[in-house]
């Protein structure tokens, strides 16, 4: 009698402790699997479902890409990562919409604010509001691992036909032709549609935010998602200040022709030029001089730098080493403030 | 013994599910939310799921709660200022409250409260009082068991996302401010709305139909005429031919319809109709029908016409109001698109909702916009980029100083100039008058300094015209909002946009540069900043101020029998034109003078005409001096508008003529 009790509350316990925050009953089912540990793809993605929000909006006039003869309305995904309706998107997504509409996965839509944004991450921040969200649960740059199988997760709306589930390996912690950051590349399709949702690992942990914005065009194979840790580094700094704080140098560099093909180097970055007034300016920073390292870290592509610069704010101060006329210095240098 | 186990297991999972299922149904609606709380009690009850909470406790005229815990589960945003100030926002409310004051302000209001928000270990307490005044809530507070109940009754969820897909979601459509409504099909969508709403074109792609409202403001005409004038010359007022056209007898509603083919070959059935104030063109258009007769008679097309109908005020709940004003203005967006090709948001300001853009390719200067009525009321709006940092003073300074040097004190008369902050913006307003022919204008430049960029509101109005208007210009300039996004790219594109007009500049500001014709071997000096003309061919050549509109034509004739018993007036084309044909400028061209002078040992032909145009309200004295060599005849044009005839002006065109050379 007590065992049947004890089965019973059991039972009991397995359905109710489950998160009601949902009502579609589905959803809520498979939630009771992922709970019991199955990892399959599609446990993943009802774990992770509530906290995927389809995105839509109108384009604003002044966007370049406006045309007064069709609807304007754009898409893309987006991930709630604290329940009071915070949610994380890439810039490039909603820096253009006039008004923009969240829609949750049980189907009810929300209008949303733009809290902040940045270009060079392609990040940006948004709020509904509403509370008692389920958040993603964001991953650590150890939890990305070359060869790992990943889900690039869109929207459950269909918005278009656009959005779907993905699924691919890590390619590898490349960068794209154009960007400033580090890149998880994976082969897990990304399309407009769900530009903006989570890369997520087979725990259902959140390791990067997938964009379009890098990938190359007519390229097969190649996607590119914003790594966790340069997530947390944007949604920290939109948090405190409602933009990116980046430390203010004031040089333009090049890299070496090694670096630029992503071969092993240790040319280093030269300066090209130095802004008058700048913190370079005034530590004395020169012309053709080549920057080895900053604070230890070896600087070899400008991702090195931008990386660097992530655990550096406007007024703090760092080492950099610096070659010059075949000497080695080391220069003090106060960051600004970049305008 | 164990299937009897697993039996009543099962059963037990059944009922569970069961259970489980009910309450599913009963958390399905997301519109409710409820929070138990308890004063004293550390754990409250948020939908049923207990957390942690500071607890509650009772101030003097309220029970306080704690404002995180709330908000977060509502969803509100929390944004802490410092020094104890508080911004919550939560969809279209908007609150600021401070700890420790009982005023407050909500959506810009200001509110008492009956008992000030409380800072308590860190943590912020607010009485119940602010959320029951503010939100959807239903809130309550049991002083006998101290509980408090608050049940969030709506989260703003969008219930119509209309306004993304523009569609109509109304059986009518309407029109507040102008004064329509018409009966639309379902499964419409809006396909374009001019700025001002004067204009909306609603598609339905079922029905395969487009229809067109364009309101029109100068309605001095009758319909009866319009009718007439469009009978007379089709091609011209609907850009087709005829097919039909009647006159309606309906007394209470009056219009004029006319049927044709569009460009396109689409059947298009188009009434006028008329108003005290405006005139409205409403156009059924289909897109595959090619008889316009089929749009008439068939009962479908002529049922959504004729619902059309005047006096809809905004005062009924089944219409689908397409206005855009607001409080009697409109908004209007200025987008600049330079050669970069990037487009970029100039400018916003309030305007009157019948003021349309009114730029032609006469005004084809990218940074300057015209927008109004008609020439009579309206004003424009140019930008330009600063060369160097100035103060608004200082800038006002140069301003006062180049109208006083360049135009003329026949036409120009200074009549004040103050700095004004407006709506946060510090402006330099310059006022005068300007006389052109009869008329006598009050002009109004007001200056913004933004950044590196200078933006003008010009106004010029007869001063009868200024005093009706007054509130609304000085509405419209303090509504004006400069660019304040991706500044430093715009900058830059303008910078490169004057440059490369620059570059038709003869020379360098500042300077004077020596132009020589090799074909015919003259030449002569002009100010830097003067342009060419593009279309200029080697035997005649104009020359501009683009500044100040003065300029020097330059033409050469070859000798020859046939040349040589020539009239000048009909050997030169610049004489020809302007004179005989009156091509290059309306209005009434008088001879005033003619000489005969001794110029560098040359006899010089000169003709004095004075320009008198009151309908382009262009004054000015052309001058064609005249000069006969062997092989060739010189004609030196130059065209001084009044408004700018003083001394120093006089002097450069002079100047201009007296560094003329011929071999």
């Amino acid at each position: 009698m007590k065992k049947r009790i004890i089965a019973c509350l059991i039972a009991v316990f397995m359905v109710f402790g489950v998160s009601l925050d949902v009502g579609a009953v589905s959803i809520t089912l498979g939630n009771v699997f992922a709970n019991a540990g199955d990892s399959s793809i599609p446990s993943l993605v009802s774990k992770l479902s509530p906290s995927v929000v389809g995105i839509i909006g109108k384009l604003k006039e002044s966007s370049p890409d406006y045309d007064e003869q069709y609807d304007n309305l754009v898409f893309g995904t987006g991930v709630i990562y604290k329940s009071n309706g915070y949610i994380v998107t890439n810039a490039h997504v909603v820096n253009d919409m006039e008004k923009i509409v969240v829609v949750l996965s049980n189907g009810k839509a929300y209008q949303a604010r733009l809290k902040a944004s940045d270009e060079m991450t392609d990040l940006a921040l948004i709020k509904i509001d509403k509370g008692r969200l389920t958040p993603a649960q964001f991953g650590d740059v150890s939890d990305i691992i070359v060869g790992e199988e990943v889900l690039a997760i869109g929207t459950p709306m269909s918005f278009s036909l656009r959005n779907s589930v993905t699924k691919g390996i890590i390619s590898g912690l490349n960068r794209s032709v154009e960007g400033e950051y580090r890149l998880i590349q994976s082969d897990a399709a990304i399309n407009e549609g769900n530009s903006g949702g989570p890369l997520i690992n087979s725990a259902g942990k959140v390791i990067g935010i997938n964009t379009i914005k890098f990938s190359g065009i007519g390229v097969e194979g190649m996607s590119f998602s914003i790594p966790i840790d340069t997530v947390k580094y944007a949604l920290n700094q939109f948090e405190k200040y409602l933009k990116i704080k980046r430390p203010y140098l004031g040089v333009e560099f090049s890299e070496g022709v090694a670096a630029a093909y992503g071969l092993p180097s240790n040319e280093g970055l030269t300066v090209i030029s130095v802004d008058k007034q700048s913190p370079a300016d005034l530590s004395g920073i020169l012309e053709d001089d080549v920057i080895i390292e900053i604070n230890g870290s070896k600087m070899s592509t400008k991702i090195d730098y931008y990386e660097k610069m992530k655990s550096l704010s406007p007024g703090d101060t760092a080492v950099l080493k610096i070659e010059r006329s075949d000497k080695i210095i080391f220069v003090n240098v106060t960051f600004d403030e970049k305008n | 013994m164990k299937k009897l186990f697993i039996k009543r297991a099962m059963s037990g999972i059944v009922a569970c599910l069961v259970i489980f299922f009910l309450n599913v149904v009963s958390y399905a609606s997301d519109d409710v939310l409820t929070m138990k709380l308890e004063l004293g009690k550390s754990i409250a009850y948020i939908d049923d799921e207990a957390v942690s909470v500071n607890p509650p406790f009772m101030g003097v005229n309220d029970v306080y709660i704690p404002l995180r815990a709330v908000l977060d589960a509502f969803g509100a945003e929390v944004i802490w200022k410092g020094d104890g100030k508080i911004n919550i926002i939560y969809n279209s409310i908007n609150i600021n409250m401070s700890i420790g004051e009982l005023e407050y302000i909500v959506n810009q209001q200001n509110k008492l409260l009956k008992e000030e928000p409380q800072l308590l270990n860190g943590i912020t307490m607010i009485p119940l009082e602010i959320i029951k005044d503010n939100f959807d809530v239903t809130a309550a507070f049991y002083r006998s068991s101290g509980k408090i109940t608050i049940i969030l009754k709506s989260d703003g969820s969008l219930k119509d996302l209309s306004f993304l897909t523009n569609s109509i979601v109304k059986k009518t459509a309407g029109n507040s401010y102008f004064g329509w409504s018409i009966d639309i099909p379902k499964g419409s969508r809006i396909l374009t709305s001019s700025f001002n709403s004067k204009l909306v074109k609603i598609i339905n792609q079922q029905r395969r139909i487009v229809i067109e409202i364009k309101v029109w403001c100068d309605n001095d005409i009758s319909l009866q005429e319009l009718y007439d004038n469009v009978n007379d010359d089709p091609e011209t007022y609907l850009g087709a031919k005829l097919i039909d056209s009647s006159v309606s007898d309906k007394q209470d509603a009056q219009y004029v319809e006319f049927l044709y083919n569009s460009i396109d070959n689409q059947a298009v059935l188009h009434r006028v109709y008329k108003s005290s104030k405006y005139l409205y063109d409403v156009m059924l258009v289909s897109l595959e029908e090619t008889d316009p007769y089929v749009l008439k008679n068939s009962m479908y097309y002529r049922n959504i016409m004729n619902t059309f109908s005047l006096g809809y005020k905004g005062d009924l709940q089944n219409v689908q109001d397409l206005s855009k004003i607001d409080y009697g203005f409109v908004k209007y967006d200025n987008y600049l698109t330079l050669l970069s090709g990037n487009k970029y948001f100039l400018w916003q300001m309030d305007v009157l909702p019948e003021w349309d853009s009114l730029n032609s390719s006469m005004l084809n200067n990218a940074l300057k916009t015209k927008i109004g009525l008609n020439n009579e009321e309206y004003l424009i709006v140019e930008v330009d980029k600063l060369d160097e940092a100035i103060t608004i003073e200082e800038f006002g300074e140069k301003e006062k100083l180049f109208n006083k040097q360049n135009l003329n004190v026949k036409n120009y008369e200074f009549i004040s100039d103050e700095i004004l902050d407006i709506s946060g913006n510090k402006v330099y307003k310059l006022v005068y008058w300007i006389k052109l022919g009869k008329n006598t204008y009050r002009c109004e430049d007001n200056y913004i300094l933004s950044g590196n960029l200078v933006y003008n509101i010009s106004i010029k109005s007869t001063n009868k015209a200024y005093i009706r208007q007054k509130g609304n210009y000085d509405k419209m300039i303090a509504s004006f909002k400069p660019a304040n996004n991706e500044i430093a790219k715009l900058e830059k594109d303008i910078a490169n946009y004057k440059y490369e007009q620059s570059l038709n500049m003869l020379g360098k500001e500042g300077k004077y540069i020596e132009y020589k014709n090799k074909d015919y071997a003259w030449k002569t000096k002009f100010p830097g900043t003067w342009i060419k003309s593009m279309e200029n061919s080697s035997n005649a050549e104009l020359f501009v101020d683009p500044e100040l509109g003065m300029s020097v034509f330059i033409e050469v004739v070859e000798n020859n029998s046939v040349t040589n018993a020539m009239n000048d007036i009909d050997k030169f084309s610049v004489m020809r034109d302007i004179v005989s044909q009156n091509e290059f400028y309306s209005g009434n061209i008088n001879q005033i003078a003619f000489e005969n002078v001794k110029w560098k040992d040359l006899d010089v032909l000169v003709y004095t005409y004075r320009l008198e145009d009151d309908v382009e309200e262009d004054y000015g004295t052309l001058k064609f001096y005249i000069i006969n060599r062997e092989n060739y005849s010189y004609c030196f044009f130059t065209m001084i508008p009044d408004i700018v005839a003083t001394d120093k002006n006089i002097k450069i065109i002079n100047d201009i003529w007296e560094w003329f050379e011929v071999e």
